[in-house]
Order: structure tokens, then sequence, then C-alpha cells
């Protein structure tokens, strides 16, 4: 997976399909985390983030949305 | 030893049909040269009309690609004769009615760039260069690109390529191989009265796309046809009849996915095509452009070129 910043959003392009998804900010940080720092912690994420413990429910629930590519649109709706 | 070149418009129509119809006659149109071949009468006419002030090399000279023309050798030849095109002797699509053989040649052309060209990412989209900074139009047939581009070809702005954006994935910078302008249907009487110095060749009818005619473009387009150009706009353009015209801004990453949309090789270049587009998309300002009148596009494109 190739990730790079595209204004405010992030892109990910996926080597073995050849696909491109644009990614919502957080979710390209997420993503530029977990590639950086391998296997998910997320106290490690969080500071990542720069968030505080008060945004650890958020988190949670955003990373539960990510597995679900909720936060992923495909590029295809974006037209 | 430099290249032998001569333009087109010099060699008479004698020497352009001789050598259609031997080795070929090896056409540059930008940084391409295409050998021809042809007996086809309807091939050298399109030639010699759209193509006059192109450069021609000496026969037996490098070329990028190969294309033929000619009918297929059956009997159809006899009865509603049909034309064959053909790249590297190899045919690529199913034959057309005979009197569409010169805009199959165009096609041809155009396949020869989407299908064989690697050592740079080819958008399909039309561009133009103002002031060494080019704007960029990536769309869809029908959605009105040929018509803005010839539109603006002849009002101020240097054509690139209506039909195949070349990007340097290296440098940055784009170029076109400034070939003749595809018009179609009622675009042809469009720009016939918004261009009355413009170039079109005699129109051919019912083909798969309608009328078509080419337009050439202007002279000086073609001489500085080795000329790139910085990108400074990507501009997604549609028709809309009676709509005034309105640019809509697109975030990078709206430009980035309707750059993808548009590229013929993209999945084949992939990291580099990636990261060469996410590159550009950052770098240029990109619009949705709805327009139903053409001055009204001029006005509109002469505002980005000032900074308005």
């Amino acid at each position: 997976m190739h990730l790079r910043p595209c204004g405010e959003q992030w892109a990910a392009f996926h080597t073995g399909t050849g696909d491109t998804h644009l990614l919502d900010p957080v979710a390209g940080a997420i993503l530029q985390c977990l590639q950086e720092n391998g296997p998910l912690v997320l106290a490690q994420l969080s500071d990542c983030l720069e968030w505080n413990a008060a945004d650890a429910g958020i988190l949670a629930e955003w990373l539960a949305a990510l597995q679900h590519n909720r936060l992923i649109r495909e590029r295809t709706e974006c037209l | 030893m430099p290249l032998e070149r001569v333009p087109l418009r010099s060699l008479g129509p004698t020497v352009v049909r001789r050598r259609l119809a031997g080795d070929g006659l090896l056409l540059e149109t930008g940084p391409f040269v295409t050998r021809i071949r042809s007996r086809i009468a309807s091939v050298a006419e399109g030639l010699a009309s759209v193509y006059r002030d192109y450069p021609v090399h000496e026969p037996g000279a490098f070329h990028d690609f190969d294309c033929e023309l000619r009918a297929p050798r059956t009997l159809r030849r006899f009865y509603h004769p049909q034309v064959l095109f053909l790249s590297d002797r190899r045919s690529v699509f199913k034959p057309l009615a005979y009197h569409q053989a010169y805009p199959m040649l165009e096609w041809g052309m155009n396949w020869c760039i989407a299908s064989l060209v690697q050592h740079r990412l080819v958008l399909h989209a039309a561009a133009l260069e103002r002031g060494g900074r080019a704007v960029l139009l990536p769309a869809p047939p029908g959605s009105g690109k040929s018509t803005l581009c010839a539109a603006l070809a002849h009002n101020g702005w240097r054509l690139l390529t209506d039909e195949s954006v070349l990007l340097d994935l290296d440098a940055g910078t784009v170029s076109g191989p400034v070939r003749p302008v595809s018009l179609k249907n009622v675009s042809i009487d469009v720009i016939r009265g918004f261009c009355p110095d413009a170039r079109l060749n005699a129109p051919v009818h019912d083909t798969l796309k309608g009328t078509v005619s080419h337009m050439s473009p202007p002279q000086a387009s073609v001489e500085r046809a080795g000329e790139v150009a910085e990108p400074a706009w990507v501009i997604f353009p549609q028709y809309r009849q009676g709509v005034p015209a309105r640019l809509i801004e697109r975030s990078p990453g709206e430009c980035l996915t309707g750059l993808i949309d548009n590229a013929f090789n993209y999945a084949a270049l992939g990291t580099r095509a990636f990261h060469g587009l996410g590159g550009l998309s950052e770098r240029v300002r990109s619009f949705d452009f709805v327009y139903g009148d053409l001055d009204e596009a001029m006005d509109v494109f002469q505002r980005l070129a000032d900074g308005r």
C-alpha cells in the first residue's frame, strides 16, 4: 500500500489490485500510523494522532468503522 | 546527422500518394513519427488537407508507429467495400465502410498512442498552453471537450493535443502530439462559425460517431510541437445547452480520481503513476466547468490565464 496526502485528504494506492482510494484525513492518518508502527497499538495510535484520553471512545468507533470500510470512500463514489 | 524533414505540403500530391502506396509516408506529430501506408485516395487527400504544415521524414527513417489502411482481401471489396486498419501489420479494429478510411486512420493513430506508449502517462484529455502554463481538459466523449479545445486553439491558446496528454512523470511537464481536432455533428458548424479561419477537412458521414471532420491546428501550434508546458489547471468540461458558464472547484483528491479515470496506462505504470498524478493534483487548480456558450467559455479561460 502506498499512501500520500492529497490536499486535506489522503490517497492510497493498492499495489496488488492497482486500485486507488481516497481516504478521510483521519483514516489516512491511521493508515500512515499503522504503516510506520506495524501492529495496531491503540495508545500508540492515539499518541500519533495527538488525541487526548477523552477522544479514545471516538477513536475506537473510527477504528471499528474503518474495519468495515465505512471511512474508505471508493473513488467511484466520489464522482 | 540532423534528420531530413520537410513540410508535407512541399512534397506535392503525387509524391505523397507514391510514398503512401510504397514504403510509407513518415509523418511527425509532436514526439512521434508514424509510418502510414495506404493506396486509398481519401487517405492521401485527408492527410494533404489537415497535415499540410507537419514535418515528413525521409523514407526509411526511424518511426514509432506503423499504420496501414487497406481493403480486406475478400469478395467484400467488390460489394459494400470496407477498410481495415493495421498496426504493425495486425488488424486491430473491425472493418469499417470504405468511405470512413480517413477518420479510421485518425482513430487508429489515437489507438497507437493509447495502447503502445509506456514511457509517459497517457491521459484521455485535451491540453492547451498559454504563457508556459497548460490547462488539461479530461472528459469522456460527448462532453464538448473537442469543441472547447478547437475554440481555445483559435483564441490565444497553443494546442498541445485534443485527445492524448503525455505526462512526464519525472519532470511533471505535459506535451502532446498536436494532432488535428476531431469535431463531430453540430460541433462542425459551430466551429466553422466561431473560428472562420479554422481549416476543416471534408466531413465524413454515417460513422459510429455520426458526421466527423478534422480541424488542423493553427500553424504556430504545429511549429512549437516540441515545447512542453507546466500543468496549471485541470478542468473537467461539460457542455449543457443554455447553461451559463460556471467553474466549480474540485479538491485535489477529486482531481486525482478524475485524472485516474481518464488515464490509459495508470495501472501499467503503477506507483510511479500514483505519485505522479498525486503530485500533479496538488500543484494545479482543478474545476468542473459547465458551459453552454463558447463566448462565455472564452471569457472564463481568459480570466483564468490572467489570474482573476
